[in-house]
Parts: C-alpha cells; sequence; structure tokens
C-alpha cells in the first residue's frame, strides 16, 4: 500500500468538501475498471519523431554520440506513450542514465577484453595461432550477441509498463545465446533454410519466459499462426535472392569491359534495381513471419494477431530507406517509429482481460541495461 | 489558499485494476482517496511528485518513492498543479537539467577530443620506450608477413640480400640502433622505404630503379629508415592508431573501429609519422652516414630523386585536371609553410642534408656489386607478374 492517508497538512474541515470533478467523470471511466478489451493502437506523429531524431543527431554530432543514450530514451518515451493498449498508454520507466552505466560496464567488462586479446594476439602470435585464436574469439563473440539480444530485451520489458503494472522477461540469457548459436550454424549449414525455424524457435523461447505483472505469454502453435506460408514465401526470398545475385554477377562480368564511369554507373544502377526486386521478394516472408509470431501469442484468455500485408512491408522497406537517405540520418528514429506504428495498427486481439486479475510483477528489475548490446552495434530497433 | 478536490484516475502499482479516486491538494501533498472503497487511501507529498507525461487529455504523474503507482490527472487541473507544484508542469526543472546534460556532454566530448589529438599522440612516445624490445620484435615479425601477404618480397633478391646485408648491419651498430636488422627488397613499382617496429625495414624495387647507379643515395635512404628504427616511431605509429581506435570504439559503440585500427595499424599506409620524427630521422641518417664515410648529401639526392619520379607520374596525368588543380591554388594563395605541415618540407630536408655534407670517404659497394643489388627485383617473378 501507498502510504498513509493521515498525514500532516491535511484540513479535515475541507478535505474533499469541495469536489471538482474536472473534465473526468466516474461516469466516464467507469467506476472501475474490469475486464476491457485489448484494442492495441499507435498515434505517434512523424513530425514529433522527426524533432526528436533532429536534435538527437545534432547533439549526437557535438557530444562524440554520447547523448545517443538520452536520444533514445526520449524516443522510446515517446514511442510508449503513443501506443496505447485499452486505451491506457504504455510507459518506458529506462533512464538515459542506466544505458550510459550499463555501456560502460560492457566496455570494460567485454569490449576491452575481446580488443585486448585482437591486440596481444596481432602483435605477439604467428598468423597462424593467431587465426586459431581469433576463431574462438568469433565463435564467443556470436554466442554473446545471442546473450546481448536477450539482456536488452529482458530490458526494455522490464522498463516497460501498462496500468502501473510492470512487464519482465525470464529464462537464462547464456541460454539463449548457445540456442540462437547452435541454430545460426544451422542456418549456415542448410544454406539458410533453418532461418525461418530458428526465427520461430527463438521468438518461442522468448515468448514463453515473457510476463506482464503476474500473467505469463505463451507461444503457441495456432491453427492461425501454423497456417501461415513461412516456407513458400521464404522459397520465394531465397530463388529470388540467388536469381539476383547471378543476375548483378552476370552484369558486373558482362560490363567489366566497360569504361570505368560506365561500369560504375551500371553497377550501382544494377545493386539499387536488384535491391529494391529482393525487398519485393523478401516483403512477403517478413510479413508472414511477423503474422506467425504474432498470431502464437497467447496471454491469459486473450489471443494475439497480426493482419500486416507484404505491401505494408514494402512499402515501408522502400519509403524508410529513401526516407533515411535524404534526412542524412535524421529520419532513423521517424522510419523506426513508421515501422512500429504500422505493426501495431495492424494488430488483432480476441477475448478480454481481467484487470483486476492482474498483480505486479514479482521480478527484479535487472540493473544490467543494453550496454553489451551496443556495444556489439546490436541497437537497431528502438 | 483554497483546498480543492479533483476526480482522477489511478493505478496502485500492486495491481493493473483501475481507481477512480477523489485527489485533495492538502498543504504538503496530495490526499488521494478511491471512491469505491473508502479504506482505499493513498497520501503522495509534493517533494516527491514527478511529471511522468502529460497529454493534451491528461497528466500522468509519479511518486519518486513508490515505484509504478500512477495518477493521471485531467486536462484542467494544471491551475490546481501549480498552485501546489509551480515548477511540475513548468518544463523549467527539465530544461535545466537538459540544459546542464548538454553542458556536461559537450565538455567531456572536449576532453575525448583532446585527449584525441594531444593525448594519445603525447602518450606514443613514452609508451614506444616502455614497451619491452623483446615483445617489438615479434610484433614487427608479425606485422612484416601480414604485409608480405599483399606486398611480396622480391623472390630472387638472395645474392644482393647478401651483399647489402653486412653493410646495413654495420650501419645499424654505428648509428647506436638497439634492434637487430631485417632488411627486405619488396615488390612495389612506388619508390619508398618502410621501418616497422622492432627493426623490420623495407625497401621498394621503385626505390631501386629511381636511383638507378647512385648507391649512396639508396643507401642514405635506409639509414633514414634506421633513424626512424632507434626512434621506435613504427611502434608509436601503432600506439597512435590502437589508442584512436580504441577510444572511438569506445565513444561510438560497436562501430568497429578499434578492431580496424589495430588491424590497419601494422599496414605500411599508417606508418606515417610526424615532422618532428621525420626530421629526427634525417638527422641520425646524417650522424650513421658521416660514421660509415658517406657524404649525408647522398639524402638530398634521394628525395629530388623521389620527387622528379613522382613528378613525371604527374605529368602523366590528364593537363586537365593539373590545370585545375593550379587553379585551385592561386585561388587560394596560401602557402602552408613546413612548421605547419605534419610532414616537413621536403625542399627544407634537401637543403638540411646538403648543409651536413662532408665528402665521402669510401664505397660502400663496388660497381658490380651494385650492379647485382640494382638486379635484386629485376629477375621475372615465379608468378609472373611484373608490379
Amino acid at each position: 500500500m501507498a502510504g498513509d492517508f493521515s498525514t500532516p497538512g491535511q484540513s479535515g474541515d475541507h478535505a474533499f468538501s469541495d469536489l471538482n470533478t474536472g473534465d473526468l467523470s466516474a461516469d466516464a471511466r467507469g467506476a472501475t475498471s474490469d475486464r476491457s478489451h485489448l484494442n492495441i493502437e499507435n498515434n505517434s506523429r512523424l513530425g514529433r519523431m522527426f524533432w526528436i531524431g533532429f536534435y538527437t543527431t545534432l547533439l549526437n554530432i557535438l557530444t562524440l554520440t554520447i547523448f545517443r543514450f538520452w536520444g533514445r530514451t526520449h524516443f522510446r518515451r515517446q514511442l510508449w506513450s503513443d501506443t496505447r493498449v485499452a486505451g491506457e498508454p504504455l510507459e518506458y520507466t529506462g533512464r538515459a542514465m542506466e544505458l550510459f552505466i550499463g555501456f560502460i560496464i560492457a566496455i570494460f567488462t567485454f569490449m576491452l577484453p575481446y580488443l585486448g586479446i585482437i591486440y596481444f594476439g596481432q602483435t605477439l602470435l604467428d598468423p597462424g595461432t593467431f587465426l586459431i585464436v581469433i576463431m574462438i574469439v568469433y565463435v564467443i563473440l556470436f554466442i554473446v550477441m545471442g546473450v546481448a539480444i536477450f539482456l536488452a530485451r529482458r530490458y526494455h520489458l522490464s522498463r516497460t509498463r501498462l496500468r502501473g503494472i510492470r512487464f519482465s522477461q525470464e529464462g537464462s540469457a547464456w541460454g539463449y545465446g548457445f540456442a540462437s548459436f547452435g541454430y545460426g550454424i544451422l542456418t549456415a549449414l542448410t544454406l539458410g533454410w533453418f532461418g525461418p525455424a530458428a526465427r520461430i524457435n527463438l521468438s518461442r523461447r522468448m515468448w514463453n519466459n515473457a510476463w506482464f505483472g503476474d500473467q505469463k505469454f505463451s507461444f503457441v502453435d495456432t491453427p492461425e499462426a501454423k497456417s501461415e506460408p513461412v516456407y513458400k514465401s521464404f522459397a520465394v526470398a531465397w530463388i529470388g535472392g540467388i536469381v539476383l545475385y547471378l543476375t548483378f554477377i552476370a552484369l558486373s562480368i558482362g560490363y567489366g569491359a566497360a569504361n570505368g564511369g560506365l561500369f560504375v554507373l551500371i553497377i550501382y544502377g544494377a545493386a539499387i534495381v536488384l535491391g529494391v526486386l529482393f525487398t519485393i521478394f523478401y516483403s512477403w516472408h517478413e510479413a508472414v513471419m511477423i503474422r506467425r509470431i504474432l498470431k502464437s501469442l497467447t496471454i491469459n484468455d486473450v489471443s494475439l494477431g497480426n493482419r500486416i500485408k507484404a505491401m505494408d512491408i514494402l512499402e515501408l522497406s522502400i519509403t524508410n530507406t529513401f526516407m533515411i537517405i535524404f534526412t542524412l540520418g535524421i529520419g532513423i528514429m521517424p522510419a523506426q517509429m513508421r515501422l512500429w506504428k504500422r505493426i501495431v495498427n495492424a494488430m488483432t486481439v480476441e477475448g478480454e482481460l481481467n484487470f483486476a486479475d492482474i498483480k505486479q510483477s514479482r521480478s527484479d528489475k535487472p540493473s544490467q541495461a543494453e550496454g553489451l548490446a551496443d556495444g556489439l552495434d546490436l541497437i537497431s530497433k528502438f | 489558499m483554497e483546498y480543492s478536490v479533483i476526480t482522477a484516475r489511478f493505478f496502485d502499482g500492486e495491481s493493473a485494476l483501475e481507481h477512480v479516486v477523489t485527489v485533495g491538494f492538502d498543504l504538503e501533498g496530495l490526499s488521494i482517496r478511491s471512491d469505491n472503497n473508502q479504506e482505499q487511501q493513498w497520501f503522495w507529498y509534493y517533494r516527491d511528485v514527478l511529471l511522468v507525461s502529460q497529454s493534451q487529455e491528461e497528466f500522468r504523474l509519479g511518486n519518486g518513492k513508490i515505484e509504478d503507482a500512477i495518477l493521471i490527472l485531467p486536462h484542467g487541473a494544471e491551475d490546481k498543479i501549480n498552485n501546489r507544484m509551480p515548477d511540475l508542469l513548468s518544463g523549467r526543472v527539465q530544461r535545466r537539467r537538459m540544459t546542464g546534460l548538454v553542458i556536461g556532454l559537450v565538455s567531456i566530448s572536449a576532453l575525448i577530443t583532446a585527449g584525441l589529438f594531444v593525448g594519445i599522440p603525447a602518450a606514443s612516445g613514452p609508451l614506444a620506450r616502455m614497451t619491452p624490445k623483446d615483445y617489438e620484435i615479434t610484433m614487427g615479425e608479425n606485422f612484416a608477413a601480414q604485409i608480405n601477404t599483399f606486398i611480396k618480397p622480391c623472390a630472387n633478391a638472395d645474392e644482393a640480400l647478401s651483399l647489402i646485408e653486412p653493410v646495413i648491419n654495420r650501419m645499424a651498430v654505428s648509428g647506436n640502433v638497439g634492434f637487430p636488422i631485417e632488411f627486405q627488397f619488396v615488390r612495389m613499382g612506388t619508390p619508398n622505404a618502410f621501418a616497422l617496429p622492432g627493426g623490420q625495414v623495407m625497401a621498394t624495387k621503385g626505390l631501386l630503379r629511381v636511383v638507378e647507379d647512385d648507391q649512396e643515395a639508396f643507401m642514405a635512404v635506409i639509414a633514414h629508415e634506421l633513424g626512424h628504427v632507434r626512434a621506435r616511431d613504427g611502434m608509436q605509429a601503432f600506439y597512435r592508431n590502437a589508442g584512436l581506435g580504441i577510444l572511438l570504439e569506445v565513444i561510438t559503440g560497436g562501430s568497429g573501429l578499434a578492431q580496424q585500427s589495430i588491424q590497419l595499424s601494422g599496414q605500411i599506409n599508417q606508418m606515417r609519422h610526424s615532422r618532428i620524427q621525420e626530421s629526427r630521422a634525417d638527422e641520425t641518417a646524417f650522424e650513421i652516414l658521416n660514421e660509415v664515410g658517406i657524404n649525408p648529401e647522398a639524402l638530398a639526392r634521394a628525395f629530388e630523386d623521389i620527387t622528379r619520379k613522382v613528378q613525371e607520374r604527374e605529368d602523366a596525368d590528364s593537363t586537365e585536371e593539373i590545370i585545375q588543380i593550379e587553379k585551385k591554388k592561386k585561388k587560394r594563395r596560401i602557402k602552408i609553410p613546413g612548421w605547419l605541415n605534419s610532414h616537413p618540407n621536403t625542399s627544407n630536408r634537401i637543403k638540411d642534408a646538403r648543409a651536413a655534407s662532408t665528402p665521402s670517404t669510401t664505397k660502400l659497394f663496388t660497381d658490380k656489386e651494385w650492379t647485382v643489388i640494382q638486379q635484386a627485383c629485376a629477375t621475372p617473378e615465379p608468378d609472373g607478374v611484373d608490379d
């Protein structure tokens, strides 16, 4: 309970004698919310995000990018508060100083030892031994990348609040790191074909350990989720990618004899056109994967889903790319917002949640922020 | 001050249930009472109240002492809030904090920048001197092996090496260089020579070509490189590059700059030296050349040979380009004095070398021997590629 009502400063003769209901009436809100349908929406405005992107970029230049922790926090606060679940905004409670300190810790516990190995390896070992050492370091690095992704996600959830209730992520960060490494090997050995299964399995691992207060999320292979054409769409993207790659190689060889200027023009032109074509092939698969994962999520009696289309991904990929290029990077945050907004506004929800049943999370807030992910340059989304 | 109350919403941070509450603005804090259950009451001191967010519809307040509880006051409550907590909505505190933050971060950045451009170069000298020589030798061997994957040693230089190595070693001893010298002729057309850490010295095929019969000019360049070896300039360059990369990596976060700079720091193009280092290496060269009986003026001839070669290459470039460069030069009408440039002005170096001139007292190689040395890189290479 949050405090004692009998406190100094309260004068009984006027307490609650002059009721002013303001704009909010009990009728308008209901006495106390109970079961609610979880409509989810985002109403972020592009102008606001551009402003955050603008001053973050400007101050990043002046502060050798140290301001990025503050800029990122401002962006998240805005994006979270623009996202409403059952009419209530999400709240981002993370602090920039946590990110900054997390990053400093990651520098001393991981980045400097890693750079030290590279330094001493290169300068003191013969090339053969150095190659072995560097291969071992890279294996560890790949595992640590998975750990970093998990820790960043745990931090995000623990700093996300709805109706005063925190989200949380449980499970083992190292377990996730080893799993993502193993899946990465399988994906490489199968020339990418294990990739979609890996992504689904890693999402399952994350979501089966995610909580909203004392309510656990579940990742369930519902018939709707399983009906998504994961491998059909992947085949299109994979075959399309191979064909486009071979086309690029053929063009490079075919016009290799052309003079320098013409060759560069052809190669760059081809790269842009083929890049757009690949985005067309890949967009379907990306939309399918987003739907596949979100359709698998349940919490309590509520099942989530999503209606995002390949055209949404395609349109966003192309327009966001141009937006980022033509604004010299200022548009990165607005681009991230547009993707988030499109996904959120395509969410579907079945069932109702009884908020009265949901109690506060018993998980401790992790003190570790996302410094490791920042150090490894894995902070690509929000 | 008139006491007032307002109806609001409240999440207590314990459950997701929304409470409709009546909030009283007391003298010292907010009295919060649930409308449904009179037993549920809270009191928030004004000093603990924080503005979480505000929108056109509402003000969301938190409490610094009570985690996760949120009080949501409707739009229209500004006057009551301002009466009791004048700074809460004004944004003055946030603006002050933001200004302080920006000033603080810009100051830190200025210090880091000073560290990059002053601290690291200044520390590189003492660090190089503190580095154990064995360590530097091993490092130099590794760097040379890495460089040789791109710039191959001349394959048929054994006889030339057997002639030149004893002389170079004698020069190294005379100059008190402090490292055993590992010398290579390398297959590179540009006339140049390099000193890597730990006594690794390379001279290019291009240098052999431009000096032609002037063996003294060639050996003067080698003496200059021995000057870099003695001053451990290669090691300093390594520390400069590695330090810069690590610092930038730490600041920018995962950009890979440190790893790249460490990997590149062993490459030839990163072995640039400062004006002072070049001048010092010239002086060491004069000293060594005098010791072995060669006129230091030979270094001036080497510079002239190299400059001539560079000039010939420029002449071969498009005339239009040169015209454009000349136009730009005239437009600028600013001549950078040698002391401002990171490298000493070549003409000044030539003057210095001429000033140090003393007649040669010996000839290092017979004409026949020099012919053999000149052919170090001339015979067809095993891969048939002529650089």
